[in-house]
């Protein structure tokens, strides 16, 4: 079965953590880290002749369209009122249970609700303006206007300017993750999301393609990128959380009062914010492999990973597939009765090492031959393997019935959907696609009201998507190929 | 004495011998570890005497003219000086312990969401519930709880479920010396090793030792008693106990009276609100114990205990859906970090400045860290110790005194503590007082409560709550 071989990530038996002398990659990607230089305002960026057009949706005018003041009453990038949202109903609430006074002036907040260190300092209304994901353009700034910037490879433009080359996914990803994961200097934990803040669920395709997000770019026009992106998105998330999960238990170990161990935050929230009791027992729809009455340790970000190291081929011909072992190791650590901090943090290091090899690995495919057409078939193989990794082998079950889990190869296989040209190219595919959606939705309430939980997600539900899965793996399976 | 009479006192001992070795089926003996004496397959030679504390078993009970007489007035709830006749036979008819051990098998007395074989695949065991010593020691009689196969007199001493020595403790040491005791016989209690049930402060800590769970007792054989999350995840109900109100459920076999130095005498008036507040102090002080254990067992190394147990926690702390606006109420929080789980309720002893005792274990346990197995041990002995002290004055304590201790477990503000764990428990304390005829209030005003905390409808449930109590 495609996507469960190979790896070893999902195997059902049993593997050895790897020693600690098993050697580790390398190489580590460019794009880590935050570059020495100083961050520029927006407005370094926004006159007419460079960047600040005034024409929506054109070339030279990218700070005009992400702005969201520029042109009233359209969309716009939401990183530009990043900050804004610092002034709301909801986060005055979050501030006054958290003991912030004010919220826009407190640093907690604006490492990621402004751009970090952006000079003047006034200039921290702009949101998460140009520099925070191009990077701080001290050095740049002119340098990029001259024809020999075309020139340089990505990796001199980022370790040798401070410039981060988004065109570059794994680069770009690197960078998105840092907030909308976290890093070592910035995290959204429990105790700022039980204040109200939502928690962090990541996903590239997700995000890119969200109908409120006006993109200044323009997007490339075939649809392989979803493909690439999706993988590229899934080993950079699982980077992010793997590297916090190193920073929070090094904290730990060193019994720092403030870091709470376990960090519920990096645990699946729904595993337990769910009703209990209600006379269905969810393990009865799947199997997983996680001994009951633990929370899995970052589902979002593991559950579908497997699948996108497997067919990294695929997206990015020539590169190996990780084995991952470190990974699995850790994932092992973390459900243990009682995870130990030491041990944890010395793992996690490996696993991050082990991420950034196979990170590396992409990045390089990349930057070789940024633009190459994928086999035809790429996004219907992932799509399948998808589908069977949400379920049990003999595709009986779930092969998790955590939420985290199933939203994960959803967002995957939703990915492969549009990849693959949506309705008009795979008819066959609205349905599951369409249904699994519309299944995983958190449940509405009157307006002015939500669920920020999948409040009611119970056996009907888990069993009408554990169909659809099945649905998506008999219509995505290979044609011609024995059901 | 005369030779005649001699001779027939001799002849009675000898019957007496034989037919205390009739009724004591099993001759019971140390086992190579010397924990728990179970019953042996070659009888000890006659003579030797069974060491004290072995277990009988429920025939040893219940020959008709000890405890296995008719019930017909006790199963109606009529008790007088001769309830205990029929104790035994009550007790097989309607109480639910005697259905303890049948939950373990395929075949359950009652019907269960989960089956004890459904629990035991949860958790990836390779033995039935019927041998494994975590189920055993609570659905049959502890001191018989091993683990692994067990012989086929031990099987069917323990498929008696909860039975008479699981509460008033292994028989061999007091079945005969009982039936002649008079009034005042704390003593006799203590050097047979009866159980002195009579005191509902050891009362109540009979029930919780399995209801809320306990550390291992070699001196009486017992394991450890530990219902965690494990097993609630598996499928095992959780462990929602309140003492006052299971005592009411409970079938009686038995006049509840009071027993002083000079003889027996109807319980006070305050009887009920005192079984509920020496209830509620008992369950802390037990919480605290098997805190304190668990964090040893940590601390030890023990493969099967997890740190933080989440069991520990409110369950409502973690397991309810999220809605916007507001998914939780601040005002129940108090001093506890926010994103932290507040440690079991045990209302009112967790959350009232009456009872400091606890307070150290509580903010140890509501930090954003909770604190680790390593240090929280000391601290939960300390209370439980403290605890204890505080319960047996309470068991001691005029009515006066007792009625102004259950009141001030209701302060002006209790209503807002509502929540759902701390609300049953509210719900519970005041029909304790109604039954000690404090309250006084209509049966319609305790339904409303009770339906409004049950649709977790809190905006209805605090001036609910508020009426019972009187408040205006």
């Amino acid at each position: 079965m495609i996507g469960m071989g190979g790896s070893g990530l999902f195997k059902r038996v049993e593997i050895p953590p790897p020693p600690d002398n098993t050697p580790l990659p390398t190489a580590k990607p460019y794009g880590i880290g935050k570059p020495p230089y100083a961050m520029l305002s927006s407005e370094s960026c926004a006159s007419a002749a460079c960047h600040g057009g005034g024409q929506l949706d054109t070339a030279r005018s990218e700070f005009s369209t992400w702005s969201s003041t520029a042109f009233l009453g359209t969309l716009y990038d939401p990183h530009a009122t990043a900050y804004r949202v610092l002034f709301n109903a909801d986060s005055v609430r979050i501030g006054k249970l958290m003991g912030i006074k004010e919220p826009h002036k407190e640093q907690l907040c604006l490492k990621c609700h402004s751009t970090e260190g952006i000079q003047p300092a006034e200039a921290v209304s702009e949101g998460v303006g140009c520099a925070g994901c191009h990077g701080p353009a001290e050095k740049w700034i002119s340098a990029h206007t001259l024809p020999e910037w075309k020139s340089l490879s990505n990796e001199t433009k980022f370790n040798d300017y401070g410039f981060i080359p988004g065109k570059n996914l794994v680069a770009r990803m690197l960078n998105c993750t840092s907030c909308h994961v976290g890093d070592g200097d910035r995290e959204v934990n429990h105790d700022l999301i039980a204040a109200g803040h939502p928690r962090l669920s990541f996903e590239y395709t997700k995000f890119q393609f969200n109908p409120k997000y006006r993109h200044h770019w323009d997007d490339l026009p075939e649809y392989d990128f979803e493909v690439r992106a999706w993988t590229v998105g899934q080993a950079a998330t699982l980077r992010a959380a793997t590297d916090l999960l190193r920073v929070r238990a090094e904290r730990a170990a060193a019994d720092d009062p403030k870091t709470p161990w376990p960090e519920f935050s990096g645990l699946s929230c729904y595993a337990c914010h769910q009703s209990v009791g209600t006379g269905e027992v969810s393990r009865d729809s799947a199997s997983p492999k996680r001994p009951l009455g633990v929370p899995g340790w970052e589902l979002w970000s593991n559950s579908a990973a497997g699948v996108a190291a497997n067919l990294c081929p695929e997206a990015f011909p020539g590169v190996t597939p990780p084995q991952l072992r470190e990974l699995a190791a850790l994932r092992k650590l973390m459900q243990k009765q009682r995870p130990d901090p030491k041990a944890v943090a010395s793992r996690a290091r490996r696993a991050v090492a082990e991420l950034d090899g196979w990170l590396a690995a992409i990045q390089a495919a990349e930057d070789k031959a940024p633009t190459k057409r994928l086999a035809p078939d790429a996004s219907r193989k992932f799509a399948h393997a998808l589908a069977a990794n949400a379920l049990s082998p003999d595709r009986t079950k779930l092969a998790d019935y955590d939420w985290d889990a199933l939203a994960a190869n959803y967002l995957g296989a939703a990915a492969m959907y549009h990849a693959s040209g949506g309705k008009k190219a795979v008819p066959t595919w609205t349905d599951p696609v369409r249904g699994l959606m519309a299944d995983l939705e958190f449940p509405k309430r009157k307006p002015g009201e939500r669920f920020d939980s999948p409040a009611g997600f119970g056996k009907t539900a888990r069993d009408r998507v554990r169909d659809r899965f099945r649905d998506l793996y008999d219509v995505t399976a290979e044609p011609g190929a024995k059901p | 004495m005369s030779p005649v009479q001699d001779r027939s006192f001799t002849l009675g001992i000898a019957v007496a011998t034989i037919l205390a070795i009739g009724v004591v089926v099993f001759v019971l003996q140390p086992r190579s570890h010397g924990e728990v004496r179970v019953p042996s397959e070659t009888p000890a030679p006659v003579g030797k005497p069974i060491p004290k504390g072995t277990a009988i078993g429920n025939t040893g009970c219940m020959s008709a003219a000890c405890h296995g007489g008719p019930a017909a007035e006790s199963l109606a709830g009529k008790f007088d000086a001769n309830t205990w006749e029929g104790s035994g036979t009550c007790w097989n008819a309607r109480d639910p312990h005697a259905r303890a051990y049948s939950l373990l098998t395929d075949k359950p007395d009652r019907p269960v969401r989960a089956t004890a074989r459904h629990i035991m695949a949860g958790l990836h065991s390779t033995i039935p519930a019927t041998e494994d010593v975590r189920c055993l020691a609570c659905h049959s009689n502890p001191s018989l709880a091993t683990h692994g196969t067990a012989e086929p007199r031990l099987v069917s001493l323990r498929s008696e479920g909860v039975g008479c020595e699981s509460c008033h403790g292994n028989a061999s040491g007091w079945l005969r010396e009982h039936t002649t005791w008079k009034s005042d016989n704390h003593a006799e209690y203590a050097s047979t090793g009866m159980t002195p049930l009579f005191d509902i402060g050891d009362r109540s800590m009979t029930c919780l030792g399995c209801h809320v769970g306990a550390p291992a007792d070699p001196a009486r054989g017992y394991p450890v008693r530990d219902m965690n999350h494990d097993m609630i995840a598996a499928g095992h109900p959780r462990l929602d106990f309140d003492f006052a109100e299971f005592h009411r459920e409970l079938p009686k076999h038995w006049q509840e009276k009071e027993r002083t130095p000079t003889g027996q005498k109807p319980r006070g008036a305050a009887f009920d609100a005192r079984l509920w507040v020496v209830g509620r102090v008992a369950q802390a002080e037990t919480a605290c114990k098997l805190l304190a254990d668990r964090a040893a067992r940590a601390s030890a190394n023990d493969p099967r205990t997890p740190w933080p147990e989440l069991a520990e926690f409110n369950c409502a702390a973690c397991h309810h859906d999220l809605p916007q606006p507001w998914r939780s109420e601040p005002q129940t929080r108090g001093e506890r970090p926010l994103g932290s789980l507040r440690w079991q309720t045990i209302w009112p002893i967790t959350e009232s400045p009456e009872y400091g005792a606890i307070q150290p274990v509580v903010t140890m346990m509501q930090r954003a860290r909770p604190a680790g197995f390593g240090v929280v041990g000391p601290v939960a002995q300390q209370s439980a110790k403290n605890l204890g002290e505080v319960r047996h004055n309470l068991v001691a304590m005029s009515d006066a005194d007792l009625v102004r201790r259950a009141r001030l477990g209701f302060p002006a503000t209790f209503s807002e503590h509502a929540e759902w764990d701390t609300a049953g428990q509210i719900l519970w304390g005041l029909a304790a007082l109604d039954r000690a005829r404090l309250l006084n209030r209509p049966v319609t005003e305790f339904d409303r409560a009770f339906d409004a905390v049950r649709r977790r409808d809190w905006a209805a449930a605090k001036p609910a709550l508020d009426k019972l109590i009187g408040k205006p």
